[in-house]
């Protein structure tokens, strides 16, 4: 499947193709994709939507824990836990006072259970294993029933062996439409889970033992390069849906070339008399944010978190801080001493290309850009504001002539009475 | 050698044309050129002239004894007496064949010498080469260290560290610098050592030759500990001083029982007047013949306490041969065990150890191209591989000292025991065995 069609095709009817024969195989009942009355589908970058039936009314849907072969970036994969093969799950969309069954298959090699954060459900729903229901065991098939009361954006994760089963990527949104619009329609609506992992380079399983030493930050768990980029058209109203289920971190999500007001939290509606404009939204652990815009000026603008190393793809830490040294006799002699030895890192991190590096691992590489490398990666991707979305999604935007940064001309320098300064 | 004299000769010509190529000496050369030059051995095989003259001399006839007497009795003015020692001639064989025993005890010392002369050589030759490669390995590990030193250095001058890293790898690569000068020393060792072992004036110039691989199994000759007994020259040598001591002690028994005999003729001239009867007249004088055999009868001295002493020497060498026996077949398994092992030794560092610690130097450097580790451990990584070169390098060393140490046994010597620099030169008669035999 080219996730640029699914993308294009708005994921109505595709996203249900592509996991509904395994998720609901012998049912009668007819498919039912849930879009929000005169809106949009939600489309979750690099995931899906849950496949649903209504049956005599109730909408039905299947949620499998599972281990899962993850891709996070080309060059880049490892064993995760997921729902219903991928990490995130499936984005579960509901209607406001629908009545929702969901059936919960573990094939985890441990208990777990379904937590609905940020709904209100009938407390034996809730999913605390424990607390309000026994675990899933390994093999067992749960059921869920109850009916969102309240629109919104939500989540879900497990709430059995939380700090391991949500930092090897169990997490998902569940989003709950309004039975009646509500507010200004949007064009676009787009759903990003931030999410921090612990791999060590040339590693395949993440550790969820980590507590600071996250090395790999991702949305909706792919990391820059590997994430696919939010098309959109100027003039259009768009909406971005941001969970943060990571295990540790709150993100600062910047957003270039605009102002967002944020909309929503998992906790309802802001009041527009509560909304200000900003381009930053502090996104914390266990908390959705929405964000509302409309995209009025074209280009390729970056949406990333803003924690410079949460913008950067497995960074070791152990490497002596270069800046400033001479390492210029080293450097001779290195190459003697170790055949293939290559220099790096002394005028700073950018500027650093191909260079062999361990199996499996996603270290400090550069994404080929229009201008040359794009020293960024994990939390990390591009909002494409462009005048027609469907013409040219996958390529780069195109400045019209003399509005690009380039070589200031010395005559102009003059002019302006600009020096440069004494070296 | 011929090569050292013309080497100033080709120093010139290497002015105008590139080095001539295959300067080099392999260890089959060394070997040769020692067996040829070596002055311990060619002192030894000087010395062998002291049992071949023993041996001539027990073949010569015992000179006759001539007495001329002018006694005092009136009418008799002259007497000649020439007399034989018989005894001595019935013996002289048994001599001979005794002295010959000694002789060719004396000539088996020498093949041992010459084949534990060989094993020298080689093991010197070998702990060259590994003298050698330690001395470039230290040299590159010091290569190493002063990376890791002026990486040090240059974070400490950048502001980035405290002094402390810098400070430490200061350490480090002067520590090694000990290193390099006790390889040097090494160096120096191994090379005079050869260079005496191949009786050279001055140091040895070639470049030695390239050091072949490692035979894929051990070089360990079938039979080796029979064939090690049975060849055995110090076991020879001292079987042939055993039959000399036998000889010699049934050629006491003899002695002690013959009586000491000689034999003489006697003649006189008688002065003056001459007889009524007798000669005819000669003029005044005349010749009288007579003859005898003097016999000193073994009553009392059979020379038993002789016998005794040559019996108790022919037991002693008995015993001696058996536990020298013993003792061959013992260094030979001994080597064939060892030879095994530091094969196998040598070549789990060649295709395990060594290829494990590159393939750690090759994944450190990806790591370090990943920027997830600083040069620091990457040196440590290349150290890690030289020190398993090092290591590597002192084992095929060792395995082919033990190689060689099986190949001298199965050939006869007794390796480990080899020419003695200080004793060598002297060489008894009964003692042939002197330098190979003792415990
Ligand atoms: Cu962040």
């Amino acid at each position: 499947m080219d996730r640029r069609s699914f993308l294009n095709l708005g994921g109505l009817a595709t996203g249900a193709a592509l996991l509904g024969g395994r998720a609901l195989a012998a049912s009668p009942s007819r498919k039912a994709p849930v879009v929000a009355p005169g809106g949009v589908a939600v489309v979750t970058p690099n995931g899906s939507s849950l496949p649903t039936r209504l049956v005599r009314g109730v909408r039905v849907g299947h949620l499998v824990a599972e281990s899962v072969e993850h891709e996070f970036a080309p060059g880049l994969s490892a064993e995760a836990w997921g729902y219903n093969g991928g990490t995130p799950g499936p984005t579960i969309e509901l209607v406001e006072g629908e009545r929702v069954r969901i059936y919960v298959t573990n094939r985890l090699p441990e208990p777990t259970s379904v937590h609905w954060h940020g709904l209100v459900v009938p407390n034996g729903m809730d999913g605390v294993s424990g607390l309000t229901q026994k675990a899933i065991p390994v093999g067992e098939t749960y059921l869920y029933e109850f009916t969102p009361r309240r629109a919104g954006t939500y989540m879900y994760h497990p709430h059995y062996d939380e700090m391991t089963q949500i930092a090897l990527g169990m997490v998902g949104f569940l989003i709950v439409h309004p039975r009646r619009p509500e507010g200004q329609p949007v064009d676009r609506d787009f759903a990003l889970m931030t999410h921090e992992w612990s791999l060590p380079v040339g590693a395949r399983r993440p550790d969820p033992l980590a507590m600071s030493d996250f090395n790999l930050l991702t949305f909706n768990s792919r990391a820059f390069p590997g994430t696919e980029p939010l098309v959109v058209g100027v003039g259009e109203r768009v909406r971005i849906r941001l969970g943060n289920l990571g295990p540790m971190d709150h993100h600062p999500i910047h957003l270039h070339g605009l102002s967002f007001q944020v909309t929503a939290t998992d906790g309802g509606t802001v009041p527009e008399s509560a909304r200000y404009p900003e381009t930053t939204a502090l996104v914390p652990v266990g908390a959705t944010r929405v964000l509302e815009f409309v995209a009025d000026e074209p280009g390729d603008w970056p949406m990333h978190c803003h924690m410079t190393h949460h913008a950067m793809t497995q960074m070791g830490h152990g490497t002596p801080n270069l800046i400033g040294a001479d390492t210029s006799a080293v450097d001779a002699r290195m190459r003697r001493v170790v055949p293939g030895y290559m220099t790096m890192g002394t005028t700073g991190m950018g500027g650093m290309m191909e260079m062999p590096v361990p199996a499996n691992s996603l270290p400090m590489r550069a994404t080929p850009g229009p201008f040359g490398p794009i020293e960024m990666g994990g939390m990390f991707t591009i909002l494409k504001v462009r005048e027609n979305p469907l013409e040219d999604p996958d390529g780069w935007y195109r400045h019209p002539a003399g509005t690009v940064a380039s070589l200031a001309d010395p005559a102009r320098m003059k002019a302006d009475g600009i020096q440069e300064p004494e070296l | 050698m011929n090569r050292h004299r013309i080497r100033p000769l080709l120093l010139t010509l290497a002015l105008l044309s590139p080095p001539a190529a295959g300067e080099t000496l392999d260890v089959d050369s060394a070997v040769r050129r020692a067996l040829a030059e070596n002055p311990t051995l060619r002192a030894r095989r000087q010395a062998l002239g002291i049992a071949e003259g023993r041996s001539r001399q027990a073949g010569l006839l015992p000179n006759p004894e001539l007495e001329i007497e002018r006694p005092a009795e009136k009418g008799r003015d002259l007497e000649l007496r020439l007399g034989f020692d018989a005894t001595s001639l019935l013996l002289r064989k048994g001599r001979t064949e005794a002295a010959a025993k000694d002789l060719a005890a004396a000539k088996a010392g020498i093949d041992s010498a010459a084949i534990e002369l060989e094993f020298e050589v080689r093991e010197a030759f070998h702990t060259l080469e590994d003298a050698d490669r330690r001395l470039a390995l230290t040299r590159d590990a010091l290569d190493a260290a002063a990376a890791a030193r002026e990486m040090a250095e240059a974070l400490l001058a950048a502001g980035n560290t405290s002094a402390l890293p810098a400070k430490a790898a200061i350490a480090e690569h002067e520590s090694l610098h000990l290193a390099e000068r006790d390889a040097e020393v090494s160096r120096t060792m191994a090379l005079e050592r050869l260079t005496r072992l191949t009786g050279l004036d001055a140091p040895l110039v070639e470049e030695l030759a390239e050091a072949g691989d490692l035979p894929e199994t051990p070089e360990i000759p079938a039979s080796a500990v029979s064939r090690a007994v049975a060849g055995s020259f110090a076991v020879a040598s001292a079987q042939r001083s055993l039959e000399a001591a036998t000889l010699r002690a049934r050629l006491t028994r003899r002695e002690g029982r013959l009586p000491d005999t000689s034999v003489f003729v006697v003649s006189s001239r008688s002065g003056g007047e001459p007889e009524a009867h007798g000669s005819p007249s000669t003029g005044g004088s005349a010749w009288t013949w007579g003859g005898g055999v003097s016999v000193r009868i073994p009553v009392f001295d059979r020379k038993q306490g002789d016998v005794a002493g040559r019996e108790a020497e022919a037991v002693s060498l008995r015993s001696e041969i058996d536990a020298l026996s013993r003792a061959v077949a013992s260094e030979t398994r001994e080597a064939e065990h060892h030879t095994a092992s530091a094969h196998a030794r040598a070549r789990h560092l060649r295709d395990v150890v060594l290829p494990a610690r590159r393939a750690v130097l090759e994944e450190t450097l990806l790591h370090y191209n990943a920027m997830q580790i600083g040069l620091f451990p990457l040196v440590a990584a290349r150290r890690s591989v030289i020190d398993a070169e090092l290591l590597e390098s002192a084992a095929l060393r060792d395995y082919r000292i033990a190689a060689a140490r099986l190949a001298a046994l199965v050939a006869g010597g007794r390796p480990g025991r080899g020419p003695d620099t200080t004793a060598m030169a002297s060489l008894s008669g009964n003692d042939a065995n002197g330098a190979n035999g003792g415990h």
